[in-house]
């Protein structure tokens, strides 16, 4: 009886010791959702194109599902000579893991959302960046042009 | 310096008109004025002024506001082509909008609303026209001076008097009065004006004249003794304005050459107002005392088609009611004694609603909004455009500019042998306010991602105020020499700030341009944006006058010399500016310091039968500072602001067979101004030019009759110029003028 006993709790300890191990896995960095970010904007990096501006605002919007989100990037421009625009990549495809997603698109790219509507002529292709609750970055190529991303999370 | 002048000389009743068979109404020169601070003895004051009394007056044709201009030197109340735009310049200093620089008294109330200043002179017994700051007696936005305007009383004179006259652009005038005095105690009148002209320019664009018009006008006005020391009187005022206007002519700034008056949209101002002023005074002990009560409305109606072209770009159309409420105590000492006093109150609320709709029409919504927008567009997307389905869409505009004030001013003079000291102070206490609601609703369409039009609501709405609070001193010294005298005066001018709705078309206009891109998202680099606190806000205006001047008179009057030298130090100049680009509004701005250096001389001469008088005044008007951030002006002229303004006059009057034929008379004169700028550059100017008058009189018994011309040999002359949608576009000057009066007095 003695040795059930002794049994027992050895089984008891054991499963508390793997609820604890359950919990901690639970308090892994949370995956970012709604928010914005500011940061540099470049684009044409390394070549005679080459343009940056900074302290652009880029919002990023999980969906529901978490597996995909609109980035929407205020005020940029490709060139200096252009206008500022409100460029909208909607349906970036998420990966999530460890708080942060990985983000991506198919190798169609994707069709962006500009001046009122959908944007054919400047498809995003090639989509690469990650996003946690601090940080946002990304790259894609729009028109053959490199652009590229990197900010910091703006408090709420 | 009374200067009974100028034109005095020009016509029939030049001369002193005491016979029997002149139907001229003499009034003296010294009456008693219905209002306590109109001294009316300004010869023996150390201040400038121009009077002009009733024969004065029919005798030049004064018979409007703007008649006055250049008879006064150093004046100009130029036809700016409408009776709305009463701007009045006066050494150097001058207002095209909002509050004016020279003030206005009608029977002692004083009329605060511009738009009111250019009214019909019918039965006007005397006009003094002070120059220089008066703001110690009477207040703000008298900066540049003071025109006292009072009309003949039934008391003074009795009968019926009327008249009818022709000229050519087919002129007509009538008018009709009638004066009675029931008894000693009681008296009263009815007078009525009317005029109408077809005009002197013509719209290209349909044949239709533009600057046709007529004005109507009628006074009622009861006198009476109350008691031995009481006394009263009423007078109500009412006229009646239409008149196509605003004949306004392109102009190229490179030749000179004034185009061809050519616009698709009328061009009108409608206006109804009156004022009533009641006044009660009482002689007192060793003084008197008066209240004036005073009740202003106005409401006017005015279309323009603001791009003044044959093309659709957009049309403005300005209704103002206004109900304004003075009144003022005034406490004077009457007995002469070594020290003279004059103390007041003076209070006044203003409550204005204004709705100011700007109708963007089709080729304005094309070039005006949307060029800009496509420009910027096509630099990224060269096949996609922005257009905007209506074909016309209004700019809704709704003001309420509500205005009080308050003051209380003191002035004393003490005399001291062949010396007056006069020392005077008035604290103003003003608050204005702005409530403004503007709106305009379109559907957009950006060809390239949408294939729908999409509304697009822009409005602003917003209320402020500031209040103002100024002190205003004056002193002089005066000697009296014997044959007249010399005097030295310091005096403070002060002009309201307030806010200026003018530009609020071009604040909706940008607003709606950049919110369509916005909502597009799509952002111009340096887009035009105004700050509306800035763009509509202006400061007041302050001078000091220094000033040395005397008064002379020999040959037992019958010469006379008046003259005086001025230094005005002005701070905050209010300037009416156009916005850079293709603005379609008006920016009220403070230069930042300016001053106006000159001089005046007036004189006259009676010699027998012969009448000679002349004026001229010069005026160099300049800014110290003023850096308006795109370009610096300090040193250049201020524009609008005369620098010469000179009259000659000459009258010679003769009796036939002794008089039982009646009496001739016989005037010509000369009357020129300039050179006056266009703009803070400096680049754009009118020359001097003068105008040759003419005239002659036969008068008998009840009746005269009299030919008159006005720019006999006719001077081609600008009497404005302005910008809008960038153009550039002038008044031109009227060409000869001429007609015959016929005249009764009964």
């Amino acid at each position: 009886m003695k040795h059930i006993f002794r049994n027992l709790s050895i089984a008891l300890a054991a499963s508390m010791l793997f609820a604890s191990c359950g919990d901690e896995k639970i308090e892994e960095p949370p995956l970012p959702s709604d928010g914005d970010y500011i940061g540099t904007f470049s684009v044409a990096q390394g070549t005679p194109m080459a343009f940056t501006i900074e302290d652009i605002v880029v919002g990023f919007a999980p969906g529901e599902n978490e597996d995909s989100a609109d980035i929407k990037m205020q005020k940029v421009k490709f060139a200096q000579p252009m206008p500022a625009m409100d460029i909208t990549v909607p349906g970036v495809t998420l990966t999530g893991a460890d708080g942060e997603y990985a983000l991506s698109c198919g190798e169609g790219g994707i069709v962006p959302l500009i001046a009122g509507g959908e944007f054919p002529d400047r498809l995003i292709t090639g989509i690469e960046g990650s996003a946690s609750s601090e940080e946002l970055s990304f790259s894609f190529v729009c028109m053959g042009l490199p652009v590229s991303f990197t900010g910091s999370a703006i408090e709420k | 310096m009374i200067s009974l002048l100028a034109i005095a000389a020009l016509l029939p009743s030049v001369a002193p008109v005491s016979d029997a068979d002149t139907v001229a109404i003499a009034i003296q020169p010294v009456t008693v004025s219905v209002s306590l601070k109109a001294s009316g003895d300004y010869l023996n004051e150390p201040v400038m002024a121009t009077s002009l009394v009733m024969d004065e007056m029919a005798a030049g044709r004064i018979v409007e506001s703007k008649n006055l201009s250049l008879t006064v030197p150093n004046m100009l109340h130029a036809d700016y082509g409408s009776r709305m735009t009463s701007s009045i310049y006066m050494r150097g200093l001058g207002s095209r909008m909002d509050h004016p620089a020279v003030g206005l008294y009608l029977d002692g109330v004083p009329i605060l609303n511009k738009n009111n200043y250019d009214f019909d002179y019918f039965d006007v017994r005397r006009i003094d026209v002070l120059r220089g700051p008066q703001g110690t007696l009477y207040g703000r936005n008298t900066i540049g001076g003071v025109i006292d305007v009072q009309t003949l009383s039934p008391l003074d004179w009795q009968g019926v008097r009327a008249s009818v006259g022709y000229g050519n652009g087919n002129s007509w005038e009538a008018r009709g009065a009638v004066y009675r005095r029931s008894s000693a105690k009681f008296g009263w009148s009815l007078s009525a004006s009317h005029r109408s002209t077809d005009g002197f320019f013509t719209n290209t664009h349909d044949g239709s004249r533009a600057d046709r018009g007529r004005t109507s006008a009628l006074r009622f006005k009861v006198q009476a003794r109350l008691s031995d020391s009481w006394t009263l009187e009423n007078t109500l005022s009412a006229n009646l304005v239409r008149q196509n206007g605003f004949a306004y002519a392109p102009y190229d700034e490179q030749t000179g050459i004034v185009g061809a008056i050519n616009h698709n949209d009328p061009c009108t101002y409608d206006r109804f107002g009156f004022v009533e002023g009641l006044t009660f005074r009482h002689e007192g002990r060793g003084f008197s005392l008066s209240s004036t009560t005073g009740w202003q409305y106005t409401d006017d109606d005015m279309g323009l088609d603001n791009d003044f072209s044959p093309k659709s770009l957009f049309s403005l159309r300005q209704t103002q009611k206004e109900h304004t409420f003075t009144q003022e105590v005034v406490a004077r000492s009457s007995t002469p004694r070594r020290w003279q006093w004059i103390s007041g109150f003076f209070g006044f609320h203003r409550a204005l609603k204004s709705a100011a709709p700007v109708t963007f029409k089709r080729d304005g919504i094309d070039e005006l909004i949307l060029a800009n927008a496509n420009n910027g567009i096509h630099s990224v997307f060269p096949e996609a455009d922005l257009l905007i389905r209506e074909d016309s869409f209004p700019i809704f505009s709704d003001f309420e500019l509500p205005s009080s004030g308050l003051s209380l001013y003191h002035q004393s003079t003490w005399r001291a042998g062949r010396w007056n000291f006069t020392a005077g102070l008035r604290a103003d206490w003003e608050h204005t306010a702005i409530r403004y609601r503007n709106s305009a609703e379109i559907h957009y369409r950006f060809t390239l991602t949408m294939p729908d039009y999409k509304p697009f609501e822009i409005e602003m709405s917003d209320r402020r105020g500031r209040s103002f609070f100024e002190v205003m001193p004056r002193v002089a010294a005066m000697f009296e020499t014997g044959i007249g005298n010399l005097y030295a005066s310091v005096a403070r001018g002060y002009k309201s700030g307030g806010y200026n709705t003018q530009i609020f078309s071009d604040i909706l206009q940008n607003g709606m341009m950049n919110g369509m891109m916005a909502d597009l998202g799509v952002y111009f680099d340096d887009p035009q944006t105004y700050d509306v606190e800035d763009a509509i806000a202006y400061e007041p205006e302050r001078s000091w006058n220094y000033e040395i001047g005397g008064h002379l008179r020999l040959a037992e009057g019958r010469f006379h010399i008046d003259a005086a030298l001025f230094w005005i130090d002005c701070r905050n100049q209010q300037l009416t500016v156009f916005p850079p680009g293709r603005g379609t509004g008006r920016l009220m701005s403070n230069a930042g310091r300016s001053r106006s250096l000159g001089a005046e001389v007036s004189l006259g001469w009676q010699i027998g039968d012969l009448h000679l008088s002349g004026s001229y005044g010069h005026t160099d008007a300049r800014f110290l500072d003023y850096d308006d951030g795109r370009e610096d002006y300090s040193g250049n002229h201020v524009p609008y602001a005369p620098r010469n303004t000179l009259s000659v006059q000459g009258g010679y009057g003769v009796d036939l067979r002794g008089g039982r034929a009646g009496r001739l008379t016989l005037g010509v004169g000369v009357q020129g101004v300039g050179r006056i700028w266009w703009n803070e550059t400096n680049t754009l100017s009118q020359p001097f030019y003068a105008l040759v008058n003419a005239s002659a009189g036969w008068a008998k018994e009840h009746v005269e009759v009299s030919l008159w011309t006005r720019n006999l040999l006719g001077a081609n002359y600008n009497t404005f110029y302005f910008k809008s949608v960038g153009r550039s576009f002038v008044q031109r000057g009227k060409p000869l003028q001429a007609g015959m009066t016929i005249s009764l007095t009964l």
